[in-house]
């Protein structure tokens, strides 16, 4: 019996040592707030101007022209990461911050917010798509899924903040899809358009 | 021991020790979407704890599943894998009493039985593993294994 514990210890040893060695060797990224604060204290300057989506249901995509007039800086401290609808919706009427939707492509295609890419997290594993770089670098981004209980848009952003192409500052609708629809906001369906 | 059980046994030990090493396999590959799918638990382990786990607990299910599938130390091994799947029961139950609507992260994109966001299928699914483990940890290995080796060779005369 005391051979059955010793060998049941050995393995599980095993497994913490080595575990213990790789995550000092090899951490991964954990923590959204030092992400953000990375943009908090960058200066305003010149951004990519997307097109204000339109009205009623039709996407827009963000122009890939440089803008001649600076935006005002959108940093702001990490504890604004999470944003309401109310706030996302002032942003969106703004214009100049790039939505992404991180759910997966059939519910994005059912509906979502007007002129939103469509970026799920296991996109960002290889290397980014084209996209990624042509549009996000230098823009604010809002990001969202299904809401409270979805850590999906956390992940998209770690993920692109690990790029370090001078995405952000970004933000994160702490209520989702699900809290745009309720709140009877517009939305768009079918494929993204504008971000090719 | 029966020359079945023993094939049974080692059917049992490749199945079950080639799960654990499929699933560190996954979780090793991608060690950032792990450690994202031990945080979506929201257990309020601190992040060093969060970190030890993304690379302890795939590293346990590599030598736990090579001891299995090697026939090596067959019963030990047998109580690691049940207790680790206990360790995943309990994370797994609170997050259906919390409501939470997560995917496992377990076996990355594959998927054993249970589709979806972790649910009571998922809690059967675990038992089931665990009863199978239990198998071996009650009549061992088989004749096809290291430990029935070892034994024959400690046994034999000099």
């Amino acid at each position: 019996m005391q051979r059955f514990w010793l060998q049941a210890a050995i393995i599980l040893g095993a497994g913490l040592i080595v575990g213990l060695a790789f995550s000092l060797a090899s951490p991964v990224q954990l923590r959204l707030g030092d992400v953000n604060a990375e943009f908090r204290d960058r200066p305003a300057r010149p951004v990519q101007q997307p097109v204000k989506p339109v009205e009623g249901g039709s996407s827009a995509a963000p122009q890939s022209t440089q803008a001649s007039t600076p935006t005002p800086p959108a940093a702001s401290p990490a504890s604004d990461l999470f944003i309401t609808v109310e706030a996302a919706k002032a942003v969106h009427d703004g214009g100049a911050a790039v939505f992404i939707d991180a759910r997966p492509l059939d519910e994005y295609l059912k509906g979502h917010i007007p002129g939103a890419m469509h970026l799920e997290k296991d996109a960002l594993n290889g290397p980014p798509p084209a996209k990624v770089l042509n549009y996000l670098p230098g823009m604010e981004v809002v990001v969202y899924c299904h809401g409270e209980l979805c850590t999906d848009s956390e992940n998209v952003i770690k993920r692109l903040a690990a790029l370090k192409k001078d995405i952000g500052p970004f933000r994160i609708i702490q209520a989702g899809f699900p809290g745009w629809v309720k709140a009877g906001l517009p939305t768009a369906t079918g494929p993204e358009v504008g971000f090719e | 021991m029966t020359g079945s059980f023993s094939l049974v046994a080692l059917l049992l030990r490749i199945g079950l020790g080639g799960l654990f090493l499929l699933a560190a396999f996954y979780k090793l590959r991608d060690p950032m979407t792990f450690a994202e799918a031990v945080m979506a638990y929201r257990m309020g382990l601190p992040d060093a704890l969060t970190q030890l786990a993304t690379y302890a607990v795939p590293w346990t299910e590599v030598f736990c599943g090579v001891a299995l599938v090697l026939g090596l130390w067959t019963r030990a091994a047998a109580a690691v894998f049940i207790a680790l799947i206990g360790v995943f029961l309990v994370g797994i139950i609170s997050v259906i009493a919390r409501d939470l609507n997560i995917t496992c992260g377990c076996f990355g994109k594959f998927k054993l039985y249970c589709e979806g966001p972790v649910g009571w299928c998922k809690v059967g699914e675990n038992l089931a593993l665990s009863a199978l483990a239990g198998v071996l940890l009650v009549c061992g290995g088989g004749r096809i294994s290291l430990d029935s080796a070892a034994a024959r060779l400690a046994k034999k005369p000099t």
